[in-house]
């Protein structure tokens, strides 16, 4: 975590990449596409898709529910990303910019 | 010596955690609090302050009953997960 919140270039260049989250206190590891790394405090913000889950079926298919994930830097031990999954395009960046602002 | 596009990135970056937090502050959605040891709460969102040190909710689930507003220690939470409902057509 610290080796990312240094370099706030790499961060850029990963954005929309997926990580895999692992915690200190072993509750259940999280994954999710990266959206941002707070400079000051280290927080870690990943985006889950709904669309690319198919765990949840909504009842109403006309709304779309989008999950984020704040993650606090403390609570993490490991931190890894995983190029096997498709990034996300940078139009979907783009939208979630939009819906995060 | 300091890499100016370096900060600027930061403060891009910075930014964006500023806005999205003044967003969830607007919009109010559920979330669910990961706890340090292992507990999840269900709430809405009310606001965080700027050093993420307190996070205050409202509608808390708890043991006891739905508590109407409270202020959670930010020390105490792993991870927030935000539940953003969005209908199609709604920018």
């Amino acid at each position: 975590m610290d080796s990312y919140k240094t370099k706030p270039k790499l961060i850029e260049e990963n954005r929309g990449r997926l990580f895999r989250v692992l915690f200190r206190n072993d509750q259940i590891p999280v994954e999710g596409f990266l959206w941002n790394i707070d400079p000051v405090s280290g927080t870690l913000f990943l985006l889950k898709d709904s669309s690319s889950s198919s765990s949840i079926t909504s009842s109403h298919p006309e709304e779309a529910e989008h999950r984020v994930y704040s993650i606090m830097s403390d609570a993490v031990r490991s931190f890894e990303k995983d190029d096997s999954v498709q990034p996300l395009s940078s139009e979907a960046l783009l939208e979630w910019d939009q819906l995060l602002s | 010596m300091v890499d100016v596009s370096d900060n600027s990135l930061a403060f891009q970056q910075r930014m964006r955690t500023l806005r999205f937090y003044r967003k969830m502050s607007s919009s109010t959605p559920a979330v669910v609090l990961y706890l340090h040891d292992q507990k999840e709460l269900q709430a809405e969102f009310s606001g965080i302050d700027s050093s993420e040190s307190k996070v205050a909710v409202s509608h808390l689930h708890t043991d006891w009953g739905i508590v109407d507003k409270a202020v959670v220690r930010a020390g105490d939470i792993a991870n927030i997960e935000y539940i953003l409902q969005q209908e199609e057509g709604e920018i």
